[in-house]
């Protein structure tokens, strides 16, 4: 028998919103690429009405997306991946140029300011349902300050 | 008849003699530098020229741009934001001096050689600006240079997929090839203050 929250996330899914009942997905903005650019990054605001964890993320403008952190030591940047993200019920977790943030692999073709690409998250909550949210995100251009 | 100066006399002789001395002096000094948002490095004894080559094979040295202003980044083209954002910063710049702008060359030297092939460097420097060039070496000579310019640089060992994040220092290198002035500009400095420094080398 189907658990009611996976009835709940089928159905808020077949409405198209950007939050199956877990993940909300705020803000969120993908950075224009120029020609021979091999990776594109995306930034957003991340939070879950319950405890629940990113386990992965795809979209269709790109082979692979994955989670990166920035760290500045001193000047130095360092970029690591990591395999996925906790959010704390309640909490906003923040995706922005300097911190956290999504990177796109194997970019399908250059991405164009104007443009709408798709991302999909799989969250797990604590309970272990796993959920998919669809969200379109726009193209922006990469504005230096 | 002898005449005796007064006090007040000798006080505005020596004040005027004092004054033409400063002035003379100041004729004699070597003109100010201008006041530059950025650090001036003129003077340091590295990051003086580099040995690179660019994407047709031919190799390049500072005096291939003489006359030029040249800004120098180091970066890879697997770097998601700083290395982009940076760019687009230096494009931007270079666009906003109009006519001056084309004395200025924008230079990206790779951290990434492997990675960052002559194929990849021909379209990634050029697309942020059509004038910018992408100049590239060996690992062993790439990382000599970094070290000369003192900018960080390790390269990650590569994930499941093969891909491997570049760690690195930021910031732009101005050469003044005319008059030999050399700027460093931090990373985070706003295009604004790119703008006016390289107008005050102009």
């Amino acid at each position: 028998m189907l658990s009611m929250t996976s009835l709940i996330a089928a159905l808020i899914l077949s409405a198209g919103v950007a939050h199956a009942g877990t993940l909300q997905v705020r803000d969120a903005r993908a950075a224009a690429t120029v020609p021979g650019q091999p990776v594109a990054a995306a930034y957003m605001t991340l939070s879950s009405a319950i405890d629940a964890e990113v386990v992965s993320i795809s979209s269709d403008a790109a082979g692979r997306v994955e989670l990166h952190r920035m760290h500045m030591h001193g000047d130095i940047m360092r970029m690591r991946k990591i395999e996925s993200l906790a959010l704390r019920a309640g909490d906003a977790v923040e995706l922005a140029p300097g911190g956290l943030h999504l990177m796109l692999v194997d970019l399908v073709r250059p991405l164009e300011a104007g443009q709408q690409i798709r991302f999909e998250f799989v969250a797990v909550d604590r309970r272990g349902e796993r959920t998919v949210t669809s969200v379109q995100v726009p193209v922006v251009k990469a504005r230096p300050q | 008849m002898t005449v005796t100066e007064s006090g007040t006399d000798r006080r505005r002789r020596r004040l005027l003699a004092a004054m033409a001395v400063l002035a003379l002096a100041a004729c004699e000094r070597t003109p100010t530098s201008p006041k530059f948002l950025a650090s001036e490095i003129t003077e340091v004894a590295w990051g003086r020229n580099f040995e690179l080559v660019d994407v047709s094979g031919t190799p390049r040295t500072l005096a291939d741009y003489r006359g030029k202003i040249v800004m120098l980044f180091f970066g890879y083209t697997h770097c998601p934001d700083v290395c982009p954002i940076t760019l687009a910063k230096m494009a931007d710049a270079v666009n906003r001096l109009g006519d001056a702008g084309s004395r200025v060359q924008g230079l990206f030297v790779t951290l990434d050689p492997d990675r960052d092939t002559a194929e990849v460097l021909t379209r990634y420097a050029p697309a942020f600006h059509p004038s910018f060039s992408g100049l590239s070496a060996d690992p062993a000579t790439i990382d000599a240079l970094a070290a000369d310019f003192k900018v960080f640089v390790k390269r990650q060992a590569p994930d499941e997929n093969g891909a491997y994040p570049v760690d690195h220092s930021g910031g732009i290198f101005i050469f003044d090839t005319v008059t030999g002035r050399r700027l460093y500009v931090r990373a985070d400095a706003p295009t604004d203050a790119l703008v006016a420094d390289l107008r005050l080398l102009l």
